[in-house]
């Protein structure tokens, strides 16, 4: 999280926010990373951002996370092909953390997040017999398998 | 459009010591995420797999009909029943029910296109234009010289921002009027200088071109100050040879693929803004040709080059130029 890009600059203070996570853990994020948040930036917008700013429902570990990624996608001069693969391997997490990132994106409002978070899960889903997602994904709330049978008759062509 | 409204963090009623994000075998709650998440997910799927998705859990059995991208290809649907189900008819099936009132990402891809098909296409691209297409992709099949006419309503859409089309003929009267399109690739097409002229004009915001294996296109003069980059796709075929490029504004030029050396092979004209240029094509040749034309032909190209900061050399042209 380093940010030595700027170092060409008229040396004028970054401004600052403050993040609190669910356990209780402050973020400091500078402003303009903080505004690929729709969430975030209508609260600087509103001048709600001068003290910590609670985030009830994400906690340290993701928050943390988050902050990271924000970081990274304000740094500047970083080429498309790396950015590709920092965010390649940012998503590479086990699924509870993948569905954090969703969460925390969408009650944040970051559409890169979001995207690439939902991408991941978008691709795992592909190809997939219903049952092998159901499966991967905890879903217990089946059709009988005659109400089941209706639905895939409505569209027989996709379950072929 | 951005990411869907909140609300939906608040839906995880574990408390976090439930969720050791390390354990192996944890799997993780889907249907614990809020609806608009899920919306959102489904929304990446190709048709077939999102269709798939009704008969996940009763919550979700029509989630699927609002989505906003429709993905079709034709390579990847295949029936057992080629009577009953085949590809017009499944688009026709999807598109009688989808709910979503506006359409951002429509593709066609695959699809072997037939004459008889024009007006079932014709309806289709009405449904995508009618609810605001932003991404429209049309790849047609390619059986030769079967060209999909253009319908008039496409030539004025103020949603489009990428057009993709193949096999496709371009031919209309009508003003364009495509305000907000950014991107235009054009494959396998007859293009007169008037008709890109046209798209010129009628596109102000338009920065990338790309067209391939485009035929009758002569000059290729972009005095539009939004186009930024051309990427030209070479054909085998004789026909398809472009004379000279005037270009004035352009930042990137990519000429790629396989060329028929003839007697008028492209001349770069005005392309003084250039700040790349790309130069991966090869020539096809015969025993006839005359070796030294060809050199003097690529060094002219290559000295009104010698301005521009990156330029990318592909192996043909490197060979020749060391001849």
């Amino acid at each position: 999280m380093s940010s030595s890009s700027s170092s060409s600059l008229p040396p004028c203070p970054k401004k600052m926010i403050t993040l609190k996570s669910s356990d209780g853990e402050t973020f400091q994020i500078e402003e303009t990373a903080a505004l690929q948040s729709k969430t975030l930036e209508n609260m600087i917008d509103e001048n709600c951002a001068s003290t910590p700013i609670p985030l009830r429902s994400i906690n340290g570990k993701i928050l943390a996370k988050v902050v990271e990624f924000c970081n990274k996608h304000a740094e500047v001069g970083v080429d498309a092909e790396s950015l590709h693969a920092w965010d390649a391997e940012f998503v590479n997490v086990e699924y509870t953390t993948l569905f954090d990132y969703i969460l925390a994106a969408n009650f944040l409002e970051i559409p890169t997040l979001l995207d690439l978070a939902s991408g991941v899960v978008g691709d795992m889903i592909k190809g997939k017999t219903p049952d092998e997602i159901r499966k991967m994904f905890n879903i217990n709330d089946a059709f009988s398998p005659e109400e089941e049978e209706e639905v895939r008759r409505a569209n027989q062509w996709a379950f072929e | 459009m951005a990411a869907p409204p909140v609300h939906g963090a608040a839906h995880r009623k574990s408390s976090p010591g439930d969720r050791p994000n390390r354990a192996g075998g944890n799997r993780p709650h889907l249907p614990l995420l809020p609806d608009d998440v899920i919306h959102y997910i489904f929304s990446f799927l190709p048709i077939k797999d999102a269709v798939r998705t009704s008969v996940l859990s009763k919550r979700w059995r029509s989630t699927w009909t609002t989505t906003t991208n429709l993905v079709f290809d034709g390579f990847r649907l295949r029936f057992r029943d080629p009577l009953s189900l085949y590809f017009p008819y499944l688009v026709d099936s999807v598109l009688r029910q989808c709910t979503s009132p506006t359409v951002k990402k429509f593709h066609l891809t695959n699809f072997k296109y037939r004459r008889r098909y024009a007006p079932k296409l014709n309806l289709w691209l009405q449904f995508a234009l009618g609810r605001r297409v932003e991404d429209l992709r049309l790849w047609l099949s390619d059986e030769p010289w079967i060209e999909y006419k253009l319908p008039p309503f496409l030539y004025c859409s103020s949603w489009l921002v990428r057009l993709e089309v193949n096999w496709c003929r371009f031919w209309s009267n009508e003003t364009i009027r495509w305000p907000c399109l950014k991107f235009l690739s054009i494959e396998d097409a007859a293009l007169g200088e008037d008709m890109l002229r046209r798209i010129f004009r009628g596109s102000p915001v338009l920065e990338s071109l790309k067209l391939r294996r485009c035929y009758r296109v002569r000059n290729i003069i972009i005095d539009s100050t939004s186009v930024k980059d051309l990427v030209l796709i070479g054909s085998k075929k004789s026909h398809s040879y472009v004379d000279k490029i005037w270009a004035p504004h352009l930042l990137s030029l990519t000429l790629s693929g396989l060329w028929t050396w003839c007697t008028h092979m492209f001349r770069l004209d005005d392309i003084s803004s250039l700040v790349e240029a790309k130069l991966a094509f090869s020539i096809r040749t015969s025993l006839f040709d005359d070796k030294r034309e060809r050199c003097d032909w690529l060094k002219e190209l290559i000295e009104k080059l010698c301005g521009v900061p990156t330029i990318t050399i592909g192996v043909w042209c490197l060979k020749v130029h060391a001849q």
